[in-house]
């Protein structure tokens, strides 16, 4: 009996010290950030006043609250209207949470100028304000194609319809999505949906390639497009031309174009990236079968072309280009 | 080991029949019969608010009701009883069939498999452990004047509320009896599941909630018990990918001693739980443990009980068949339910909680229910109360000549871990109950003349730095009931309680999985109050006429709007045949 017994207590013991507790902080939101008054215990304050964006510095900020808020920070380039915004649920704001390395949440990116910090706490209605010194422009790792900075490259093939109001130039009117210039394409072409073009053929580069990996699951293709307010029937198309055989040049009916086509973008500068090996051959805007070997190789890309085009009985049509270029990994992080 | 079967066989048979709660009893030598409750009542209700808040709820109220419970007892054989029952209501002005209702109140066949084991299929009330499936009383119910039970009994028995603390449930379960020649005297075990809900419903799946019990004698000095429950969903029974689980097990030991003067108990549950939750888009699985170990003392001379307890139920501690609630504080009352000038849903009040079914919740609930903190903060779901630990203590005492009886408890308890802080909040309770019985008391005094007071207090404080965290919550009860015999089988009833609750609390608010997402603050002053007086005739033990005065006042120093008032006469007919 006393075996069955201690059998049974052993069990029971068991029971107990098997019995695990998923539960050990407190439960639930904080009920004094929930409910507590809401002040200032730190002011709001800017690690550095200026920083250089060419050497990829950074700054943070910090600020102490009586409670724990969801605040946003929001740093706006004064020239560019380049935006960075960075948000939290903290009763802080230090470098583990609001570190600006010069990037920019949307385009345009931020370029030799003072910008204003703003860091508001909307639940509370509070908001102050400071402001940090940006110099230079931000450099990024990736294969640029253009930039449009330093002119005309003489290398490019440019091609523009005698229609009306043709502006195929570089320029600097407002804004750019990055550094000063851009590239604006517009025109009324009454008779043909191609207003105008650029190429960029790899032997306008000094290597007289791309340099780019082999690798499309891996390489991104980016630029920077801004379409004026009012204009509804834009279409702009890249195309992809691969040297397959490698002998300097491209033929139409055994090696592969690839393409990427854009309508109704947003009005504004917004970035397009697209997966290298995303790009698909189109016919009469459909997707088709490549005229080569099917294989996306970057490696062996032998021209980009973009192509301006729009519904030639659909008036004037414009876009601004600007920042081609192509990065590893991921899309571009202005 | 051998086991006697003779032995084993009349074990088996006494277990059958005097186990298994909430059982009618089986009339032994009939082949059929009928049973039957009945009842009618009347109600006249009227309502009133401070002029210029409400001019549209209507001030008076009517309706009542006349119900039979027709009961169908058969026993084909001696080892097979079934029970059908169907309920025939009426509501009052719902003349030719307008109104009438027909359901199916209750349906089980139970019998006898080879003499051994007792089985069970249909309608059955079950209970287990306060830890595994276990219907804890609603709140308040520690004190309940007879001039209130005449009513509140009447929904007791809508609702399938038996008087030890069954769930009514649907489904199967068998029990059977062993004896032993050595080591040990006897083992009872019992096995059931129930279904909890059907696929059928909302495209949910089939839910079932199934375990066992069994029951181990060493001897007359010790015993052990371990129970197993679980609710789980079946996949692929409906069109969702939705799964629940909430496995139980529990054990324990009882170590009992006895002198001339003294008997010493030593009784405690300790077990663990999971819950799991799954849904396409999240999950979540949670365990946790809990202990309760009691200490009970009888003096025999004196005729005094007192037990002593310490336990601790973890916060993730879910047990679906031991924390469901009984009220459902979320539905408004069938009478004046919305009231005021924009028509708001009136609370419940002790009122409406004496008289209304509906007010009542028969199934078995996955989440916390909601509560009323003002109502009861400690345990909101019995003993089983997650997130608390803490110490109690119940002592009854009666003299011999049962003229007076006291009952006494006393809590104190904790978190064991914070919600929303660190910082824990703390609870302490007190209640007792003391009965005088007249006739016994005044030799002189022939008839029944009982007087019963009853107080109940209970405090929530937390401290802490911060003083939005900081709260303070103080409940109280006070009760008076008294039930004479003033002629000839006509009594005097009359009923008061009061209660009162202020401070503060922060109630939680759930998600999906019951996980704490962020708290309301509950700010209160209250009071109620109800009064009835009545007079009852009794025709005998089982029939009886009740016509009783009723007046609920509702005050808060919160809202013009919850000072309200309440006047009602009933009319009651009720009968057991």
């Amino acid at each position: 009996m006393k075996k069955a017994i201690q059998y049974f207590l052993c069990f029971l013991l068991l029971v107990f010290f098997a019995c695990d507790r998923d539960i050990e902080e407190p439960e639930g939101p904080s009920i004094a950030d929930l409910f507590g008054e809401f002040s200032v215990l730190a002011d709001f304050e800017v690690e550095k006043d200026a920083i250089s964006l060419e050497n990829n510095e950074s700054t943070s900020f910090s600020a102490q609250f009586s409670k724990t808020v969801d605040w946003e920070l929001e740093i706006l380039g004064k020239t560019t209207g380049a935006q960075k915004i960075i948000t939290g649920t903290s009763s802080f704001l230090d470098a583990s949470n609001a570190t600006w390395n010069g990037s920019a949440t949307t385009i345009p990116i931020f370029n030799n100028e003072t910008c204003y910090t703003r860091l508001r706490v909307n639940s509370e209605d509070y908001e102050i304000l400071d402001s940090v010194k940006a110099t230079g422009a931000r450099t990024h790792e990736g294969f640029l194609v253009a930039d449009f900075e330093n002119g005309f490259n003489d290398g490019w093939n440019g091609f523009a319809q005698s229609g009306a109001d043709m502006t195929f130039i570089i320029t600097d009117e407002i804004p750019a999505g990055q550094g000063n210039n851009y590239y604006d394409m517009g025109g009324a072409v009454d008779w043909d949906y191609l207003i105008g073009l650029i190429d960029f053929p790899a032997t306008a580069f000094e290597t007289g390639s791309f340099g780019l990996p082999e690798n499309p699951d891996n390489l991104f293709f980016n630029v920077f497009l801004y379409k004026p307010a009012g204009i509804t029937n834009e279409i702009v198309l890249f195309q992809f031309r691969e040297d397959e055989n490698q002998d300097g040049s491209f033929t139409s009916s055994d090696e592969d174009l690839y393409a990427y086509e854009l309508t109704n973008l947003e009005v504004g500068w917004q970035q397009i990236s697209v997966k290298y090996s995303d790009l698909v051959t189109l016919v009469n805007g459909q997707p088709s079968t490549p005229a080569g070997n099917g294989i996306h190789d970057p490696s062996k890309l032998h021209q980009i072309s973009v192509l301006m085009l729009a519904d030639p009985e659909s008036g004037y049509s414009q876009v601004l280009m600007d920042y081609m270029i192509f990065t590893e990994n991921n899309a571009l992080q202005p | 080991m051998r086991i006697k079967m003779k032995q084993c066989c009349l074990l088996l048979i006494a277990f059958a029949f005097f186990s298994a709660p909430a059982f009618s009893q089986i009339k032994i030598g009939k082949k059929s019969w009928m049973s039957a409750y009945a009842r009618s009542i009347q109600y006249a209700d009227s309502y009133s608010l401070e002029e210029g808040l409400d001019s549209l709820t209507t001030a008076k109220e009517y309706s009542g009701h006349t119900l039979m419970d027709l009961s169908a007892n058969m026993q084909p054989n001696e080892n097979i009883y079934i029970n059908a029952t169907i309920r025939i209501r009426n509501d009052h002005g719902g003349f030719w069939g307008s109104g009438a209702s027909f359901d199916i109140r209750n349906l089980f066949i139970r019998g006898i498999i080879a003499d051994a084991i007792q089985y069970q299929i249909g309608d059955i009330d079950y209970k287990l452990t306060p830890y595994t499936l276990f219907n804890t009383e609603e709140e308040y119910s520690l004190f309940s004047s007879n001039a209130f039970a005449a009513q509140r009994d009447m929904v007791y028995h809508d609702r399938f509320y038996s008087v030890d603390n069954t769930w009514r449930q649907q489904g199967a379960t068998a029990s059977f009896g062993l004896s032993f020649k050595k080591i040990f005297k006897e083992l009872n075990s019992e096995v059931f599941m129930f279904r909890l809900s059907s696929a059928a419903n909302n495209g949910a799946l089939e839910r079932l909630y199934g375990g066992f019990h069994s029951h181990l004698v060493q001897s007359k000095f010790l015993d052990f018990h371990i129970n197993y429950v679980n609710a789980f969903d079946l996949r692929d029974t409906g069109p969702n990918d939705n799964y629940f689980k909430n496995p139980v097990l529990t054990g324990g030991f009882g170590l009992h001693y006895g002198t001339e003067n003294w008997q010493f108990g030593l009784s405690n549950e300790i077990g663990r739980s999971l819950i799991q939750y799954q849904t396409p888009a999240d999950s979540l699985e949670l365990r946790d443990y809990f202990y309760d170990v009691k200490l009970e003392a009888v003096h025999q001379a004196s005729n005094l009980e007192f037990s002593l307890g310490y336990k601790e139920v973890g916060p993730g501690f879910r047990s679906i068949g031991a924390q469901s609630k009984r009220l459902l504080f979320e539905r408004s009352p069938l009478a004046f339910g919305r009231y005021g000038n924009d028509q708001v849903n009136r609370p419940s009040g002790l009122f409406d909680q004496m008289r209304d079914a509906s007010l009542y919740n028969t199934r078995l609930s996955t989440d916390l229910m909601s509560y009323r903190p003002s109502y009861g903060n400690m345990e909101p779901y019995g003993a089983a109360t997650p997130n608390r630990k803490g110490f109690y203590l119940d002592a009854h005492w009666e003299n011999k000549k049962e003229q007076l009886a006291i009952n006494v408890g006393a809590k104190m308890a904790s978190e064991v871990i914070g919600q929303g802080t660190a910082s824990l909040k703390n609870f302490t309770s007190f209640s007792g109950n003391v009965t005088l019985r007249a006739a016994e008391l005044i030799p002189a005094r022939k008839k029944k003349a009982n007087l019963t007071l009853h107080y109940w207090r209970e405090n929530t404080t937390r401290d802490d730095d911060s003083e939005f965290v900081v709260l303070d919550l103080a409940n109280q009860s006070i009760g008076i009931d008294l039930d004479v015999e003033i002629w000839k089988q006509f009594d005097f009833l009359a009923g008061f309680q009061t209660i009162s609750s202020s401070g503060n609390e922060f109630v939680r608010r759930n998600d999906a999985f019951g996980q704490i997402v962020s708290f309301d603050p509950y700010l209160v002053d209250m009071s109620e109050s109800l009064l009835a007086v009545g007079l009852r005739y009794r025709f005998n033990e089982r029939n009886s006429l009740d016509f009783h005065f009723n007046r609920f006042k509702y005050t808060s120093e919160l809202s013009d709007l919850d000072n309200y008032q309440l006047n009602n006469w009933t009319l009651l007919f009720s009968m057991k045949i």
